[in-house]
């Protein structure tokens, strides 16, 4: 029995304005499975489009990138309000996240996000693994999960920075996190190949020891390799063959009708774009013998 | 390590790497490798909040370059409108006018000229007000100025 709440429901591609209509017809045509990043839409004025597809039999997760979990403050009260907010708004099963922090600053500045001293990453940063931060992130991640109506998964994100007091790798902190917290687990395969191309490793070795009985879904993304053979994880770009080769491994572990696949693209996107990249998806997908 | 240790800790590592430095302790590839996603990222956020930025010639240098002194503290808006008044280098309109008058504005200039179609032409600093001066400069319009008017 698997343990994501929506397991089954295939591949899809993630909710982006410029793409709205694209993805209403492709609802149309049997697509189940989205994503909306949260801090781009409302609870209260949710996107027409989004809102027909939904009725349309779309299943919606709001994904959040500025909660910073693993960062030292605790999670704002008004960012996560949000999300609840959302979640109830578009019925979404699950909410999800990253385990990384975004900001930093002082402690008095934590009530204003714009505060002058608040040093914004503007990106997912990692946090050290250590077991004092994973302390920290526990925190945060439960209150995070006491301020939510349902489920919260949280995504391995693509990390280019290795901290040197670090002492656990990512498998074992991830596993760590889910079992301390029962949370859900984004998979991102991109992600899990970039980290690998930027600071070592082998991403199926690390995948297997990843907490893959707790995945949610799995995000799937574009990319390029760059002249020092470095993978940069864009999402502008089409998806590479190393990412797809490695997404049929992931299809091949988790078994048939598992977590669904996500693909994330943000720039340089058209209706055409993705559903030639969501076409190359599939058959990824299918390789692994799993029927869609 | 506490919640307060652990905020110090990744403010200091941050910090650097927002300036472009190597935090102490670190490999310098793969802080190297993590300075060039902010940087890039950065950039991306303020292009794809005003496209009319990419009109910018050697953007990537001269927006990167003041990126690295002046962390980010607002939304992608504001950091176009900082980079360009702040910033020495040749801008196309509208941004050179938007530096003009963000200048007057700040303080850093008493005057300066507004260019932008239907804009008064001066802009000028006089105590705590601005005044926006001198006839409207006529919008352009393909339709021609008539179909603005009728």
């Amino acid at each position: 029995m698997p343990r994501s709440p929506v397991a089954g429901l295939g591949v899809g591609a993630g909710w982006r304005p410029s793409i709205a209509d694209d993805l209403l017809d492709l609802t149309r045509h049997g697509m189940s499975f989205s994503e909306v990043v949260a801090e781009n839409v409302r609870a209260d004025a949710l996107p027409s489009q989004l809102v027909r597809a939904m009725r349309a039999g779309l299943t919606v997760v709001p994904h959040g990138v500025t909660l910073g979990l693993a960062g030292g403050a605790p999670p704002d009260p008004a960012r996560l309000d949000h999300l609840a907010a959302l979640a109830t708004a578009t019925g979404a099963p699950l909410v999800s996240e990253h385990v990384a922090f975004v900001r930093a600053g002082p402690a008095d500045a934590d009530a204003d996000a714009l505060h002058a001293d608040v040093l914004e990453a503007g990106h997912l940063v990692p946090a050290a693994r250590t077991p004092d931060a994973l302390a920290v992130l526990v925190d945060n991640v439960r209150l995070a999960q006491d301020a939510l109506p349902v489920p919260l998964a949280l995504e391995n994100i693509a990390a280019t920075l290795s901290w040197p007091e670090t002492s656990m790798d990512e498998a074992e902190f991830l596993t760590a996190l889910t079992e301390a917290t029962g949370c859900l687990f984004l998979l991102d395969v991109a992600n899990l190949h970039a980290t690998c191309s930027a600071l070592g490793g082998d991403p199926r070795d690390l995948l297997d020891r990843m907490p893959l009985d707790h995945v949610a879904y799995v995000h799937v993304a574009g990319g390029f390799t760059d002249a020092d053979g470095v993978y940069w994880d864009t999402h502008a770009h089409d998806m590479t063959d190393d990412v797809l080769h490695l997404l049929t491994h992931v299809v091949d572990v988790l078994g048939p009708a598992g977590p669904p696949v996500l693909l994330e693209r943000d720039t340089d996107v058209d209706g055409t774009v993705v559903r030639a990249e969501l076409e190359r998806v599939r058959l990824a997908v299918d390789r692994a013998g799993i029927r869609t | 390590m506490s919640r307060d240790e652990l905020r110090q800790r990744q403010e200091l590592v941050l910090g650097a790497l927002l300036r472009g430095e190597v935090p102490d302790g670190f490999d310098p590839r793969s802080a190297g490798l993590t300075v060039r996603v902010l940087r890039t990222k950065r950039r991306s956020d303020a292009l794809e909040a005003v496209p009319m930025l990419a009109s910018v010639v050697h953007l990537a240098e001269r927006f990167d370059r003041w990126a690295a002194a002046h962390p980010r503290t607002g939304c992608a808006h504001d950091d176009v409108v900082d980079f360009v008044t702040d910033d020495d280098g040749p801008l196309s309109e509208p941004l050179a006018s938007i530096r003009s008058v963000e200048r007057v504005y700040r303080r850093r200039t008493r005057w300066g000229r507004d260019r932008r179609p239907g804009a008064r032409p001066w802009v000028v600093a006089t105590g705590p007000r601005v005044w926006h001066l001198g006839p409207r400069v006529a919008p352009t319009s393909p339709l021609g100025t008539s179909a603005l008017v009728s």
